[in-house]
């Protein structure tokens, strides 16, 4: 059983690397500037959507944890002063301090969405979350605007959950 | 190992692939905003720039390590391991001790904020990906030397 369970949690993060690599090579297609290109890109990016969607009761558990390790990696980048194993590529402080805010808060936010059934505001705020951050990450930048943007969406899906009426009848413990 | 760490990280081997497939450098997953997400903390943590400190661990006790660490992460469903969590719980032995002892601290460090933010098993198994990297990158350093 034990072993059992060890497999199955190998391959959840094997697949979840197979995502990674499949999202990755239609992101870095959509910005080339080659048409054939492109159409592979738009492919690879549908394909990581469907499973995206289809898949998001799952992720969602460990979703906070990566956020908190890109949080955990922001405080080394700072204290470093470049990014997470590139030495050539220099981080300044004000930028280490904008992702420290931006990891932080996403999850903590992130996390509530363990806490509960996922609404389809959630879904749709983790979608765009999750499309903003990888636009910014295709354009190498640390943008204080386009990461608040992201973290909005977050935000808001936690106030509609928050607000809303039917916040107590949803409180179900999904794990 | 620093100069090498990119590589032998998680954002590192997706690039990796990506590139493979496109036959292009790409670091999508290695630039200053995503390697906080998919670098590897755990050598950052252990190494940071310092090649000389990762020269004089990896050239004093290299082959040591080597030999015994190449089993290390890979094992499964023994009890001789100490640094996957895949292992069965039960009594450790003695085999991978040497590369076990330099990730100690960084493993407890990491643990310690794991468990302070209640995220328990899956911040584990996230800095498990690390130390296996990292335990890949001291075997093939240690093997070049």
């Amino acid at each position: 059983m034990e072993i059992k369970n060890g497999l199955r949690r190998a391959g959840v993060w094997l697949l979840g690397l197979a995502w990674m690599i499949a999202a990755g090579i239609g992101v870095t297609s959509m910005f080339s500037g080659d048409r054939k290109s492109q159409i592979t890109g738009w492919g690879f990016l549908l394909i990581a959507a469907i499973v995206f969607i289809l898949t998001m009761n799952r992720w969602i558990k460990i979703f906070p944890v990566l956020l908190a390790y890109g949080l955990l990696g922001a405080l080394l980048a700072t204290a470093s002063g470049h990014a997470l194993n590139r030495p050539e590529l220099p981080m300044s402080f004000a930028e280490g301090i904008v992702l420290m805010l931006f990891f932080g808060a996403s999850a903590a936010i992130s996390s509530t969405f363990t806490k509960r059934r996922l609404r389809l505001s959630d879904r749709i705020a983790l979608f765009a979350f999750v499309a903003l951050l990888f636009r910014e990450m295709a354009q190498d930048r640390i943008s204080p605007i386009g990461l608040a943007a992201a973290l909005g969406c977050l935000v808001f899906a936690w106030c509609y959950d928050h607000f809303s009426n039917g916040h107590h009848a949803d409180k179900v413990a999904v794990r | 190992m620093a100069a090498n760490a990119n590589t032998y990280s998680l954002g590192g081997f997706a690039d990796l692939a990506i590139s493979a497939y496109r036959g292009k450098d790409t670091s999508l997953f290695s630039n200053r905003l995503s390697s906080v997400v998919t670098g590897n903390a755990v050598s950052t943590l252990l190494f940071g720039n310092s090649v000389d400190l990762a020269a004089t661990t990896y050239s004093s006790g290299g082959a040591y390590v080597a030999a015994k660490a190449l089993g290390a992460p890979l094992t499964y469903g023994r009890r001789q391991a100490d640094i996957m969590s895949l292992n069965l719980v039960g009594k450790t032995g003695s085999a991978p001790r040497a590369l076990a002892q330099s990730t100690a601290g960084a493993r407890s460090m990491i643990g310690k904020i794991g468990s302070g933010l209640s995220f328990g098993l899956s911040f584990l198994e996230r800095t498990t990906i690390d130390v296996a990297f990292t335990a890949g990158e001291a075997v093939s350093c240690s093997a070049q030397r």
